[in-house]
């Protein structure tokens, strides 16, 4: 095991990979009474196209939603039950880029750190097992619909996007939902739950060395036939927006806006577009927040109020920016973008003062042990770091900031207009 | 094991005190400083729009851009105001969180202090932070009752407020008050709340003795506070109230009371405890088994409470083809409990489960918080004490307590 220490937020962990590919990290946290443990594939509802040596798979969108919900399933066990009987809370969640799995403890880790490998890296189930579930996913995914801000950024996915598979809701529709069947997650599972495409974080007290050898104990046990880890297989995204504008109704008191940047994600990795991410989030936070005495004058002219705000979201694969506004005036969005995005809003006192903020949040978050681990796992399954995220703020220069500005480009624009209904 | 970090309390004035949880295990230093009392529901409309300002501007940073340079080069300081209630009286916090200075060369506590005082006993309220604060305040209701799940339990609160004025602590009543709140009473309102109300710091994190000394030396006077006990409201048996929305998904809400028992103390609040987490909210729960995993008609189901009115609420968003077979299975579930039908290892597990949340709950300063605040109000019992209560509720305590509960309504939000 490798051990590393980062000496800003004073942090101890560990880091192996093993012979069949698992990477391994662990978080010795000898205060804390809970242990957390953490396994998560880099598949997540993004990977319906994919291609492993020349085969390729086309899946319904929703599938790594629905498999999250089936591995929790067998026919002869109910893995949330088992887990709740050693005093163990199981749960999971799929995102964009990943699913993880994961439990919180503060009996022996032992039991729970097996159960975990073992039922995610065991897929058995029947067709009437995965009809009955359709129900239960359908009615999530509504939920989630249901809710405003939710529906305002799935409505503007499927805006920007004319083949990229963010245009689908992260569960899918009720008609991906019906139309998946035992056999496609089987033929999911089976290329994207290799341990070489899985990391499992462990953060607890328990002494380190004894984790490691938990969880090598368990997975010398196993075999895995040698596979390549997939690669995406999308049809090629068009630079240009699918619709420029969109609109939709809703029963909500006020109109929402969005004004969404399409970007060409040119980065060579994503700690690259982390960078540039974390260089324009700087500029914006310098024209957009309260720091700018604008933003108050925007409040005073009532253009803008809290929820107000603005989301980047940079990778290899896709890169856009987002403005968000909740007013019955269609036009303010447009008019505070332009009246406040300007380099000259940032100098290298307001870019020191803001790097501290993000050094100060960074504490914060480093004390809520499962958020903590997860974050850390979720950043990790993308190729970064929350210790090196930390280093390339403090690493970034005015310049970096300031060139940032070119991204905000308005060659590829969507507008969407949530109405009231 | 000594599961939970010990406290030590610091009478500072009458109805003023200090409770310190001193530990290294958190990298920052939280301070919650909760102020309690009874208010009318006007009073409380001022509270929860002031609550907001608090921390945005204040005399010495009387903008926005000051402020938020302060909390920027305090390595993002913070300060969020919260409103709840506390048995029949309102309770405001104030909660602080700073970076523990230890990890970083360049902070000095005279800043934190300075910064404590200027924002909670200097904000500055004036006509147009005031108005800005209400339209703001206004339109976060409206935002949040946008979406259907709180809107149902919002609807839901009026039909009870008809019962009783009580239930007008409320967002709903916010929002019909807001545009009558004047900045004259505003500043008497603030000004009751840090001189009348029962004060409670709770401060968890590495402090040393130059920062507790700041805390203590706070401009606390002595209260004289109006704290009141009333009777449980008992409820008339309403049964059904349907309304619609244009929604996708029905919202159900079905509430239950027992007026006659005090649940937050002794014996009556682990066996509440027990009751809540067997009928829902954990994965061996009834209605999550029965209902979710068994039958699919939902993905959420939940429980949750208002103790000191006896109320029981259990919510769910269904399909509007489901609203009778939901109704159903929840019956049923309930009469599970009250017919004691169901295994000693669905009962033990959820005790465990109880347990290992409560000790799992001291890694979260907020958490702590919540246990020396709500349930010290109530009782001294300790941590310790509280799982062995747990540990003792039997089967039979379960079905007297569910005996005791009568369905009082049930409200559906049906989609259009």
């Amino acid at each position: 095991m490798k051990k590393i220490i980062n000496e800003l937020y004073k942090e101890t962990y560990y880091t192996e990979v093993l012979d069949n590919g698992l990477t391994v990290i662990i978080f010795h946290k000898p205060e804390y009474v809970s242990s957390i443990a953490a396994f998560g594939s880099r598949y997540g509802a993004l990977n319906i196209h994919q291609k492993v040596n020349d085969k390729e798979y086309n899946f319904n969108p929703g599938i790594a939603h629905f498999l999250e919900h089936k591995l929790f399933e067998t026919d002869d066990k109910d893995i949330m039950n088992d887990f709740s009987k050693i005093g163990a809370n199981v749960n999971a969640f799929t995102s964009y880029l990943e699913t993880v799995y994961y439990f919180s403890t503060n009996n022996d880790i032992e039991k729970p750190l097996n159960m975990l490998m073992d039922f995610v890296q065991d897929f058995s189930v029947t067709s009437k097992s995965v009809e009955k579930e359709k129900g239960i996913i359908i009615e999530e995914v509504s939920m989630y619909l249901e809710e405003p801000s939710s529906r305002l950024l799935n409505e503007t996915y499927k805006a920007m996007y004319k083949n990229y598979p963010l245009k689908y809701d992260i569960g899918g529709n009720s008609d991906s939902v019906k139309a998946i069947t035992q056999e496609e997650l089987e033929e999911c599972y089976a290329i994207n739950y290799h341990p070489n495409n899985m990391v499992l974080l462990v953060a607890s007290s328990k002494d380190p060395d004894e984790i490691m050898k938990i969880i090598k104990d368990n997975q010398a046990k196993k075999h895995f036939a040698m596979l390549d880890r997939p690669k995406d297989n999308n049809l090629e995204e068009p630079l240009e927006v699918f619709k420029e504008n969109h609109e939709f109704k809703m029963d909500v008191s006020c109109d929402k806006h969005v004004i969404a940047y399409k970007l060409k994600p040119n980065f060579k990795s994503n700690e690259e577009a982390f960078l540039k991410q974390t260089a324009l989030t700087l500029l914006l936070d310098a024209c957009f927040s309260p720091v700018n005495p604008l933003y108050q004058k925007w409040l005073d002219e009532g253009k803008i109020n809290e929820f107000f705000g603005y989301e980047l979201d940079f990778n290899v694969n896709h890169s856009h920016i987002l403005f968000f506004l909740e007013s019955d005036d269609d036009k303010a969005l447009e008019e505070v973008i332009k009246e406040g995005l300007k380099v000259e809003n940032i100098n290298e006192e307001l870019l020191e003062e803001l790097k501290r903020k993000y050094i100060g949040i960074g504490f914060s978050n480093i004390n809520q042990l499962e958020s903590f681990a997860l974050d850390y796992l979720r950043d990790y399954l993308e190729g970064m770091d929350f210790f090196k995220e930390i280093e390339i703020i403090k690493a970034i220069s005015l310049d970096d900031v300031k060139n940032s500005i070119h991204f905000v480009d308005n060659s590829s624009i969507s507008k969407i207009n949530m109405r009231k209904k | 094991m000594d599961y939970l970090l010990k406290k030590k309390d610091i009478i500072l004035s009458d109805d003023c005190k200090i409770r310190l949880v001193k530990t290294k295990k958190y990298k920052d230093i939280n301070i919650y400083f909760s102020f309690t009392s009874f208010f009318s529901v006007l009073e409380f409309s001022y509270l929860y729009v002031l609550k907001d300002l608090v921390g945005q501007v204040s005399n010495n940073w009387p903008t926005k851009k000051e402020m938020i340079k302060k909390k920027n080069l305090l390595y993002a300081a913070s300060v969020n105001g919260q409103a709840s209630s506390l048995e029949y009286n309102q309770c405001f916090l104030f909660h602080y969180n700073f970076v523990d200075p230890a990890y970083l060369n360049d902070l000095k506590i005279d800043e934190y202090i300075d910064f404590i005082k200027d924002t909670l006993f200097n904000p500055l309220i004036n006509e147009n932070t005031f108005n800005e604060a209400k339209k703001l305040t206004k339109e976060a209701i409206l935002r949040r009752l946008d979406d259907p799940y709180y809107y149902a339990r919002a609807k839901m609160n009026d039909v009870l407020c008809q019962e009783d004025d009580r239930f007008n602590y409320c967002r709903m009543s916010i929002l019909d008050n807001i545009d009558k709140l004047n900045l004259d009473e505003a500043k008497k309102v603030y000004q009751k709340l840090l001189n009348e109300a029962v004060v409670e710091i709770i401060i968890v994190g590495d402090i040393d003795d130059e920062f507790l000394t700041g805390i203590k030396n706070l401009p606390f006077k002595n209260r004289k506070a109006n704290l009141k006990r009333l009777e449980t409201v008992k409820l008339n048996d309403l049964k059904i109230k349907e309304e619609t929305k244009k929604t996708n998904q029905t919202a159900l809400i079905a509430i239950y009371q027992v007026p006659e028992k005090d649940l937050n103390i002794g014996k009556n609040y682990a066996t509440w405890f027990v009751l809540r987490s067997l009928l829902g909210g954990l994965p061996s729960s009834l209605l999550f088994q029965e209902i979710r995993e068994k039958l699919s008609l939902c993905y959420m189901i939940d429980v949750s409470d208002n103790r000191q009115e006896g109320m029981l609420y259990v919510q769910t968003l269904i399909s509007k083809e489901n609203i009778d077979e939901v109704t159903k299975q929840i019956d049923i579930q309930i009469k599970r409990i009250e017919d004691d039908d169901y295994s000693d290892e669905q009962f033990n597990t959820c005790k465990k489960l109880i347990k290992d949340s409560l000790i799992q709950s001291t890694d979260e300063a907020t958490m702590i918080y919540n246990y020396y605040h709500n349930r010290c109000y109530y009782t001294d019992e300790s941590f310790e004490e509280m799982i062995k209560s747990i540990e003792e509720v039997k089967r039979s305590d379960v079905q007297e307590l569910i005996k005791g509960y009568h369905h009082v309504l049930t409200y559906v939000l049906k989609s259009l």
